[in-house]
């Protein structure tokens, strides 16, 4: 299966503040692709290096097979981007702006637009600058749809919408994705939704990938053992074993991609007593904050 | 595609386009009226010792008309473009950003143009009721500066307005008010008649000028 996207050794610095650090990662057609992490963590960065608004320190980002920061007019028409905080030509109304893009895609799908923005039940000469946030998504989802591409990137489709326009937003799109072979990439803070979407996922830390996986074989294979503290948690670190350790209180939470049988082997050398050891059940959300950490 | 740019960016300029109208076409019903009443009132003797002997310019009402036009169409044009990085939008659309940013200039240059053709078509007209050819033509002269300061500035304003660096943004507004000091100095008739070419030369220059920063920002070099 052809790469849609690929990363090679991606390093972007600003000034001499480091964000991405080598990142390496490709994307396949047809394949829903998130990519998670904290704030500050090179999300935004390797998303306006893909959309070409940014060129990269060193490295390589191909996507459709051109450089990013070199996308020919007629691959552009191929790819489908959703901007931070749903950017649209405000001064325009939903009639006006469907009129404004439709010269420019020999494949304009226009009913795609009209079947979601008439679920607004607003006038076709409403302005978008006269919306709220979560109508403005839908207006833009609308727009891509119309457009009807091969690749879309959706940066942060979820900030500022609430629960109802999120599930919508999510419906919609996993409607529209199987239906043809598409290739998404996105990201989102809500980790809820990406859940229900995503086949493959990135989870980016402070200069370095901490996973490259799929959300299903993360939540199956990330665990948490509780053990009381003591002194001898105390020289606990992170290692190739632990992934992260949290302290609350008068208990100690030990994230790690290791099963209870080695866990306990290793605790042992570590001298932790085992008494009271006990496996956590990890939603998504925890095992993502569990890899991450809150801070 | 050129149908659908035509049509955003007059969808952003069309009030501030048809209120320079109505303001120009006002404007030129005032220098008329008052070119009747000097005649009238003070004798067509001393309208005449007026403009020729204290040279005092019957249409300077006009003087910064072609400049204030020029920003405005600039800014309304380009502002919304760039607030909220809407610019990302049309530079992702499938359409050189070249192309894209010569065909949105064209549409408020030839804006402009039609308005400051108004100008000088109404202040000609009127000018040729009251007064012999040679001070018609001195008018052509005598104005050519400030509407060139027009186009100057409107190229200038959206050359600044695009540009994602502070740096060159106020290296390129300070040679913006340079150029203009020089282009609006005079005070007189034909004041400007044999230095009128240099500045003529380097506007023509002014509409690539946009192109830079469009470049930069769609290739990600800032």
């Amino acid at each position: 299966m052809e790469n849609v996207i690929e990363l090679k050794n991606l390093t972007h610095k600003y000034d001499d503040k480091l964000v991405l650090n080598n990142l390496n990662l490709s994307v396949k057609k047809g394949r829903i692709f998130g990519i998670l992490g904290k704030n500050g963590m090179g999300k935004t960065t390797t998303i306006n290096i893909l959309m070409g608004f940014l060129r990269p320190t060193s490295g390589v980002c191909k996507v459709l097979g051109e450089d990013s920061h070199n996308i020919s007019p007629k691959t552009r028409a191929r790819i489908g981007l959703l901007h931070e905080g749903h950017i649209a030509y405000d001064f325009m109304t939903i009639k006006q702006v469907e009129k404004f893009y439709s010269n420019f895609f020999t494949t304009w799908k226009k009913e795609y637009y009209y079947e979601l923005v008439n679920k607004l039940h607003l006038k076709e000469n409403h302005r978008i600058s006269n919306m709220s946030c979560g109508q403005r998504s839908q207006v833009v989802l609308g727009l891509i749809f119309a457009q009807d591409p091969e690749l879309m990137i959706l940066d942060d489709y979820s900030m500022g919408l609430d629960p109802g326009y999120r599930s919508l937003f999510v419906d919609y799109l996993k409607e529209f994705v199987s239906t043809s072979e598409k290739t998404v990439l996105m990201t989102s803070h809500i980790i809820q939704d990406m859940e229900k979407i995503i086949d493959d996922a990135i989870i980016m830390g402070y200069q370095k990938l901490l996973l490259h996986t799929s959300l299903k074989n993360f939540k199956k294979s990330f665990h948490c053992y509780q053990v009381p503290k003591s002194s001898s948690t105390d020289n606990l670190q992170t290692d190739n074993t632990i992934s992260n350790i949290e302290t609350i209180k008068t208990k100690i939470n030990i994230y790690s991609f290791k099963t209870i049988s080695e866990i306990k082997k290793y605790l042992k050398s570590k001298n932790v007593s085992l008494e009271t050891l006990k496996e956590i059940p990890l939603g998504l959300e925890d095992a993502f904050i569990g890899l991450t950490g809150k801070y | 595609m050129l149908k659908s740019i035509i049509y955003k960016e007059w969808i952003k300029i069309r009030w501030a386009v048809i209120v320079s109208f109505l303001v120009v076409f006002i404007t030129l019903i005032y220098v008329q009226l008052e070119i009747r009443h000097y005649i009238e009132l003070m004798t067509a003797f001393s309208n005449w010792l007026y403009i020729i002997q204290r040279k005092m310019l019957y249409y300077e009402i006009f003087k910064y008309f072609p400049l204030i036009i020029g920003g405005v169409i600039s800014i309304l044009q380009f502002v919304p473009e760039m607030s909220k990085h809407r610019m990302r939008l049309s530079y992702h659309l499938p359409i050189s950003e070249k192309k894209l940013l010569l065909s949105m200039t064209s549409v408020g240059f030839s804006l402009l143009i039609v308005n400051l053709a108004i100008i000088v078509g109404g202040l000609v007209g009127i000018s040729y009721i009251y007064y012999p050819a040679e001070i018609v033509q001195s008018l052509l002269i005598t104005i050519l500066p400030w509407l060139l300061g027009g186009i100057g500035v409107y190229f200038l304003t959206s050359t600044i307005i695009l540009e994602p660096s502070w740096i060159y943004r106020i290296i390129l507004m300070i040679i913006t008010f340079a150029f203009m000091k020089l282009l609006f100095m005079e005070s007189g008739y034909n004041e400007y008649q044999f230095s009128i070419w240099k500045y003529l030369l380097i506007i023509v220059f002014f509409p690539l000028m946009v192109l830079f920063p469009g470049h930069r920002f769609r290739k990600g070099i800032n």
